[in-house]
């Protein structure tokens, strides 16, 4: 899948998921159960090597998933 | 035909074939009283009419003008009856029973009186009965025999309307004004149940006349909801197919296959010819009222473009071959066996439908998960009601409407944002409208000036004519003036909703940025109009929320739902009669299609495929093992099949390269597939892709269950043979057994008990049981053993109502100085979505063409008049509509439906989406317009389009 | 200052009341004269009528024309003097002196629109009594009163308040059923044009005896002089604190409107009525509910004729033992009669219930205006019953009239000599009630254009016998299974004429 569809789908839910202390685990709630795996692991992989084009929320949720996915 | 009759066995309880009429409707009261009538005492309800409470014990009393679906009128003075210590002979119908009462329907005298009655009727009435195309159902005639009139001694000659004219303007029915009674019914119809008031009498005295005002029924304000033609006792008002073929001898109780609300009707046969589709009173979603796609629009079933063969073919450029079921289901699952093991069990999937039944859909998605190995199957609700079912599954706990349909007339306040239901929902909005003309408020949110807004005996209280793409602001603002204005339900919301995420609702929703004053200047809606309909809709003692597509197909459709949830939370106005959050659904079963699993990422019942307790229960059902991660939702199927990871798809009775966004994207996407299936009635525009057509039944033909808006699980049951030769659910099975999974059932009943045995919310649920009873609303199970009208009357499904923040993001489709124009979409009373069925109908005499309404500044702005053909372009795309001028859209606004594959609708919409659900925004569109000329290119037409891709 | 009275009645504006009033004014110059205009005496075969104030009292002047102005000034009129036209004191003349003048005691004395001559002839002393009493007092007057309806139907009007009284609502309605439509009958104009505050502060008394704020008067479009009248009068009335949010003061809300009617015989139904205010057709509700329950916009509603709440001042000043202790067995205070039709003198006639048909014809009416015998009187309307001259000696009441097989409807007595055919008249009946039903009901709409042929028939001679039995089943079916009065009464004069004048249509013997 094309990955500039997949950094919009991140960034529209970067936007409306508001800043608080749940942001975290909605973001990562929200990846887990809509997103098929490969969406997850390309997203991931773009992530890595994109940081500065995400927030520092979806940074952290994006290096926890990549965590729990490789243990 | 069965005749209910009195003991005497003289009075019809029913006309011909139809249901019994109590000729008065039903009393609510809880305090009985006691009548005695013709010597018999009873107990009736109190406010029971005499009539009423005689038919009820089996002494019906003669009746023209009195039927139940309407008020009484005493006009026809044959009901009349004797009342111990009353002067005369009241009429029966508009007499209510008293305590003690005691009422003689049988005397000399009323007989007498019926009698001389009958005879003035008959005096001014053709003596045609035999070929008359009522014989055998007409209440004249009936009520004739029961009079035992047996001359007529004012003789025929006298002043008569013997030749009055017909009016067949109408497609589907005709009125024949020489045979008219003047009974008003059709007239009260007309006010009473549907509420459009076309209807009136003309003259008065001898010359009194059922008149549709203007020239003809057609040109007339009627919308042929055919409330008035099922109201007339006689062959006045007529369907035309009656006229044809005859009257029909027996019936099947089946559901309407249109829209959400989910009719029930009776269709009536003649033999096994269909000849006429009548509304049930007894259909809990329509209590006897229809509308002019259910009632007339079915003639699509027997068209000559239906497919009743399977056809293959290798390339999309070959032409179709027709093949045996075995080689069309063999090619079938080879071919997604081939691709399975070159790209990967992920490389295929599939989409049910919305129109199909529950069993149908449970199998579609069994075949995908099971058979197919992987979680890809989506549904069509991904491009309507998703978000409806993200943002009431989060904060409320359940993906569905508060309501019943019912729960409408006990609301005070009602508001309708983003839904048009006198066009996309009319049965329900008959309802609606009668409820505001008993003087409920009304606050419409729409950038369109929908009919509610003002009609007859209607008028909104407020109308906030946003712009597109302002919804969740507006909402905000609302709730911003309720926050502030200390109109929260305290008491509701301590005892209620979880007290964390309120308090941060509370101070977000607080913020400055939410203020009227300041959503002004994005909607354009007068911040004092917001604050207003704010004050309105948190005082009123019932306040109930209507919403529909203009509401999800957003790029914040899913915010937009939790904006209006916390609203009703808030203000305490969930959990009873009258209130809640009440989705109206696009199509028949949009509701059963998100039921029963057809989601990638949860399985019937909305349980996640994560939930390792519940996907061991279907593993050990289905035999088989399911995937623990969620798949393709259809547009990353899209994305995926041009990246080249997704190959087969198998499409179930939805025309995806005509409904969804972006068509140059899907078709691009559809032709880069090795295999596209698609099950239909009709060839369509993604069959033009398919290299498997695999022919479906109508919903005539159908065995099975819809489920409703209102979780309604109604009964659809074949009224004639599958003219495809298998029912939907058996090519499912044979497809998956194909493929080496064993799936099979008897019959369709088999189906809804498995889905019963593993959904939780259906447990109670069969066949049998919805036989018995008519219809379900879900949950029904142990603790609701007879269904649950009403959802969070005690608690939340979910426990605590969670209040959610909804921060206002705009779009980033924004009209700009190329597009400066937004372009929404919506739907017609007369079609029907992509108008695969409508357009194969008379109801095209309405609707010949998708148009595009154009506010006059901007038409004078581009120097286009009314009826032009004009070229809309958006950054995807360009099309050709005709344009019609009006002022029910603002300036900078422009409408268009999209029924019509020419009109080529989506191949102007975009690619973005919800952010939650991807539901696609349909109804924000930035475009530019000008005058069609020769220069322009039909970019609808699809080689022309791809070419320029 | 001399006082000349010229009424400003339609009745007399018909015969040139204005022409002589404009002429009187022009011939004045310097005296210190002033011509008032006053509502009519209901003598209508003298108008138009000129009044002179004397010290004697008001002498009247009869059938004075343009013409004759120069010469009554030239009698010296102004002083009382003698001339061919004078009738002498017109409280004197014969055909007022024995009327028991009560609803019209001051109509054709006063100036319909001045609040201080209406104040000064006894007005507003109901209302002003009213307003020291509770709202249960007020309705307790009026039953005992033995107040009836007027309009025809002659229900308690006590009864129908205490109804609407009980009934709890945030909104409640006094209407005024003013669509005069019977033939032969013109009292509730006469009243609307020269008193109309009677009817008004009758209005007002009945809000507040049952909690009503808001009356509406139906007047039908042929009375436009009635129709200003009371728009102006409404106005003086608004002016002197009579209607608004508070009544004379006090704490009571009163507003008052006039609303047209269409030309519509069956708006004068009460149910129909009601339709045509909330603006829809005229058509017949059925009962129940009653208006007292469910009326007007579905509110509790008193529907009462205009003599009906003109009566009411009156009781409630002189208390309702004064009148009760009129009339005739249940029939109690007066009824104001209007002697119309071929007759000599026509007009106004309020006495006492009790007085007899006879006395009514002969000695008020003085007969035919052509001199020939009377052969018939239609009493209540084109749908009353007709009597002939055995029915002299009735004594008028409601019950009285029903027994001798009629009605008595808004009072209104059509005089017709030997010279009418009576046939005719039984046709016209049902003919009237084709073109006026309102077409709801079939025994009505469909009922009276056969009931015309069947008529025609009889009088043609073919099968008699068969027709006879015919109509008079018809007649069952329209007196019987009709929705309202219209369709009900049309019966009433078939078949009273058929059995008092069989010969008119030409029944051959032997046919029964």
């Amino acid at each position: 899948m094309d990955i500039t569809i997949l950094t919009r789908m991140a960034h529209d839910i970067e936007k409306n998921i508001p800043v608080h202390d749940e942001t975290y685990l909605r973001i990562s709630e929200h990846l887990v159960k809509f997103w098929t795996p490969k969406m997850r692991s390309d997203f991931y992989q773009y992530v890595v090597s994109n940081r500065t084009e995400f927030g520092s929320t979806m940074n952290k949720v994006v290096d926890e998933l990549r965590a729990k996915a490789n243990a | 035909m069965t005749i209910l009759s009195d003991p005497r066995g003289t009075m019809p309880m029913r006309s011909g074939i139809g249901e019994p009429d109590y000729g008065t409707p039903k009393s609510n009261s809880e305090v009985m009283v006691s009548v005695t009538i013709d010597g018999e005492t009873h107990l009736v309800p109190e406010g029971t009419s005499v009539m009423r409470a005689a038919g009820e014990s089996g002494c019906a009393i003669p009746k023209l003008c009195a039927t139940d679906s309407l008020q009484p009128f005493g006009s026809c003075r044959m009901c009349l009856v004797e009342i111990d210590g009353r002067k005369g002979t009241p009429a029966s119908c508009t007499t209510p029973v008293e305590d003690g009462m005691v009422v003689r329907t049988q005397t000399t005298k009323v007989a007498k009186l019926r009698k001389s009655v009958m005879e003035l009727y008959i005096s001014d009435h053709p003596l045609d009965c035999l070929t008359c195309s009522a014989n055998g159902d007409c209440e004249l005639q009936d009520m004739a025999g029961v009079a035992g009139l047996r001359e007529v001694r004012y003789g025929m000659d006298g002043k008569n309307h013997l030749d009055a004219p017909t009016d067949s303007s109408n497609p589907y029915f005709s009125f024949d004004e020489s045979k008219c009674i003047v009974c008003n019914r059709c007239v009260r119809a007309c006010d009473e149940v549907q509420g459009t008031l076309a209807l009136t009498i003309e003259g008065r005295g001898f010359n009194s006349k059922v008149s549709p005002g203007g020239l003809n029924f057609l040109s007339s304000e009627c919308v042929s909801c055919g409330a008035c033609v099922q109201a007339c006792p006689t062959a006045t008002l007529q369907e035309k197919s009656v006229i044809d073929l005859g009257m029909p001898t027996r019936t099947v109780q089946t559901t309407c296959a249109y829209c959400g609300v989910g009719c029930s009707f009776n269709a009536e046969l003649r033999g096994d010819e269909l000849v006429r589709m009548v509304p049930t009173k007894t259909g809990g979603a329509n209590e006897g009222h229809s509308c002019v796609k259910g009632r007339f629009a079915w003639g699509y079933a027997s068209h000559s473009d239906r497919i009743t063969k399977p056809m293959l073919r290798e390339k999309i450029t070959d032409e179709w071959r027709e093949v045996s079921w075995d080689e069309a289901i063999q090619f079938t699952a080879t071919k997604f066996i081939a691709i399975q093991e070159k790209y990967g069990d992920n490389s295929i999937g599939g989409i049910s439908s919305s129109r199909c039944t529950n069993e149908e859909i449970f199998l579609v998605q069994k075949m995908v998960r099971a058979a197919f190995g992987n979680n890809n199957i989506d549904t069509c609700a991904r491009v309507c009601h998703s978000p409806t079912g993200y943002g009431l599954s989060t904060t409320y706990g359940t993906s569905a409407g508060t309501q019943d349909f019912k729960s409408v007339a006990h609301s005070d306040v009602i508001v309708v944002i983003g839904a048009n239901p006198t066009d996309a929902h009319p049965v329900f909005a008959s309802r609606m409208k009668r409820r505001i003309r008993e003087g409920a408020n009304l606050i419409v949110i729409d950038p369109r000036k929908i009919d509610l807004v003002e009609s007859a005996h209607i008028s909104a209280d407020y109308h906030l004519q946003l712009q597109p793409g302002t919804n969740v602001a507006v909402i905000n603002s609302i709730a911003h003036v309720i926050a502030t204005e200390g109109l929260i339900d305290e008491e509701f919301v301590a005892q209620r909703c979880d007290p964390g995420p309120f308090k941060r609702w509370r101070s977000f929703i607080e913020l400055p940025e939410n203020s009227p004053e300041v959503v002004e200047a994005q909607s354009g809606v007068p911040a004092e109009i917001i604050r207003q309909a704010a004050r309105m809709y948190a005082s009123g003692k019932n306040a109930a929320i209507y919403y529909g597509l203009g509401v999800t197909e957003h790029s914040q459709g899913s915010t937009m739902v939790m904006g209006m949830a916390n609203l009703a939370m808030a203000t305490g106005n969930i959990g009873r009669d009258g209130v809640g959050i009440n989705p109206l659904r696009g199509q028949n079963n949009v509701q059963g299609a998100c039921d029963m699993g057809s989601f990638p990422h949860e399985l019937s019942g909305y349980r996640h495929v994560s939930d390792n307790a519940v996907r061991e229960q279907f593993e050990m059902l289905w035999d088989v093992k399911l995937m623990s991660d969620p798949g393709m939702r259809i547009p990353n199927m899209f994305d995926n099949a041009i990246s080249g990871e997704f190959r087969g798809l198998f499409v179930h009775g939805e025309d995806i390269a005509q409904s969804d966004p972006n068509t140059m994207h899907v078709e691009k996407s559809l032709k880069s597939m090795d295999l596209v299936v698609v099950q239909d009635l009709f060839l369509n525009e993604t069959s033009k892709f398919a290299h498997v057509f695999l022919p479906g039944t109508s919903f005539l033909e159908k065995d099975g269950t819809f489920t409703n808006a209102e979780r309604r699980i109604n009964r659809v049951r074949p009224v004639m043979a599958a003219k495809n030769g298998k029912q939907e659910w058996q090519i499912i099975c044979e497809i998956s057994q194909a493929m080496g999974y064993d799936m099979h059932y008897e019959n369709a009943a088999q189906i809804m008990d498995e889905i019963a045995d593993i959904t939780p919310t259906f447990k109670g649920v069969s066949f049998a049981m919805l036989d018995e009873v008519g219809s379900v609303q879900w949950p029904c199970n142990d603790a609701a053993p007879e269904g649950t009208p009403i959802m969070h009357v005690d608690g939340f499904v979910r426990g605590q109502g969670q209040f959610m923040e909804t921060p206002f993001v705009p779009t980033e489709e924004r009209s700009n100085r190329k597009f400066p124009l937004l372009l929404t979409t919506g739907r017609i009373l007369s079609q029907y979505n992509v108008g695969a069925q409508t357009r194969r109908t008379a109801n095209v005499t309405w609707h010949p063409e998708d148009v595009l309404e154009i506010h006059e500044s901007d038409a004078a702005l581009r120097g286009i008049v009314d009826g032009q053909k004009i070229a809309v372009s958006s950054r995807i795309g360009e099309t050709i509509l005709t344009a019609t001028v009006s002022n029910r859209v603002p300036a900078g606004v422009v409408h268009t439906t999209f029924h019509y594959p020419l009109s080529g609708a989506n191949v102007i919409t975009t690619e973005f989406s919800d952010w939650a659900t991807n539901c696609p925004e349909f109804k924000v569109t930035a475009v530019e317009i000008r005058p069609a000329d020769s220069s322009t290119a039909p970019l609808n037409d699809l080689e022309a389009v791809l070419t320029k891709a | 200052m001399i006082k000349v009275f010229v009424p400003l009645d339609s009745a007399a504006l018909s015969m040139g009341a204005d022409e002589v009033a404009t002429a009187i004014s022009e011939r004045i110059g310097s005296q210190d004269v002033t011509v008032i205009r006053t509502g009519s005496r209901g003598m209508l075969w003298l108008e138009p009528l000129v009044e002179v104030e004397t010290a004697a009292g008001r002498i009247g002047y009869a059938n004075v024309s343009v013409d004759m102005v120069p010469e009554l000034f030239v009698s010296d009129f102004l002083s009382g003097a003698d001339h061919k036209s004078k009738i002498g004191l017109v409280q004197d003349h014969e055909f007022l002196k024995s009327q028991n003048r009560i609803t019209f005691s001051r109509v054709g004395i006063i100036d319909p629109l001045s609040i201080a001559d209406y104040e000064s002839h006894g007005g507003l002393a109901g209302l002003r009594k009213a307003l020291t009493m509770s709202a249960t007092s007020i309705v307790e007057q009026v039953t005992e009163s033995g107040l009836r309806g007027r309009g025809g139907a002659g229900f308690p009007a006590g009864i129908k308040w205490q109804t609407v009284l009980n009934t709890e609502s945030d909104q409640k309605y006094i209407c005024c059923n003013a669509d005069e439509g019977d033939s032969g009958t013109f009292a509730d104009r006469m009243l609307m044009e020269g008193d109309p505050f009677t009817l008004i502060e009758g209005m007002i008394i009945a809000g507040i005896a049952v909690g009503a704020t808001k009356g509406l008067i139906y007047v039908r479009s042929e009375y436009p002089h009635a129709i200003d009248i009371l728009n102006r009068a409404i106005a003086v009335a608004k002016e002197h604190k009579l209607l608004g949010e508070s009544v004379l003061g006090s704490a009571f809300e009163f507003e008052l409107e006039v609303r047209v009617g269409a030309g519509s015989y069956v708006c004068g139904e009460e149910t129909a009525m009601l339709e045509s205010l909330e603006g829809k057709r005229g058509m017949v509700r059925a009962k129940p509910p009653i208006p007292a329950l469910v009326g007007l916009f579905g509110k509790p509603t008193v529907i009462n004729n205009v003599m009906t709440l003109s009566a009411v001042p009156m009781i409630l000043a002189d208390g309702a033992a004064a009148y009760q202790a009129l009339g005739d067995e249940r029939s109690r205070g007066t009824q104001v009669f209007q002697l119309a039709g071929n007759i000599k003198q026509g007009g106004i006639v309020e006495v006492a219930f009790g007085v007899t048909l006879g006395e009514l014809i002969d000695t008020y009416g003085g007969g035919t205006l052509t001199g020939r015998p009377v052969k018939t009187v239609q009493i209540g309307g084109p749908l009353g019953a007709y009597l002939g001259k055995d029915s002299w000696t009735v004594a008028m009441g409601y019950e009285s009239l029903a027994q001798a097989g009629g009605m008595l409807g808004h009072g209104g007595i059509v005089v017709f000599d030997d010279t009418v055919n009576m046939a005719k008249q039984a046709r016209f009946a049902m003919e009237f009630c084709a073109e006026e039903s309102c077409g709801k009901c079939t025994p009505c709409r469909i009922g009276s254009t056969r009931g015309v042929e069947v008529i025609d028939r009889i009088v043609a001679g073919e099968e008699q016998s068969k027709n006879l039995e015919l109509l008079e089943d018809l007649c069952e079916v329209m007196a019987d299974g009709s929705l309202c009065a219209m369709g009900g009464l049309t019966p009433l004069p078939v078949r009273s004429a058929l059995k008092l004048f069989p010969a008119d249509f030409g029944i051959k013997s032997g046919v029964k």
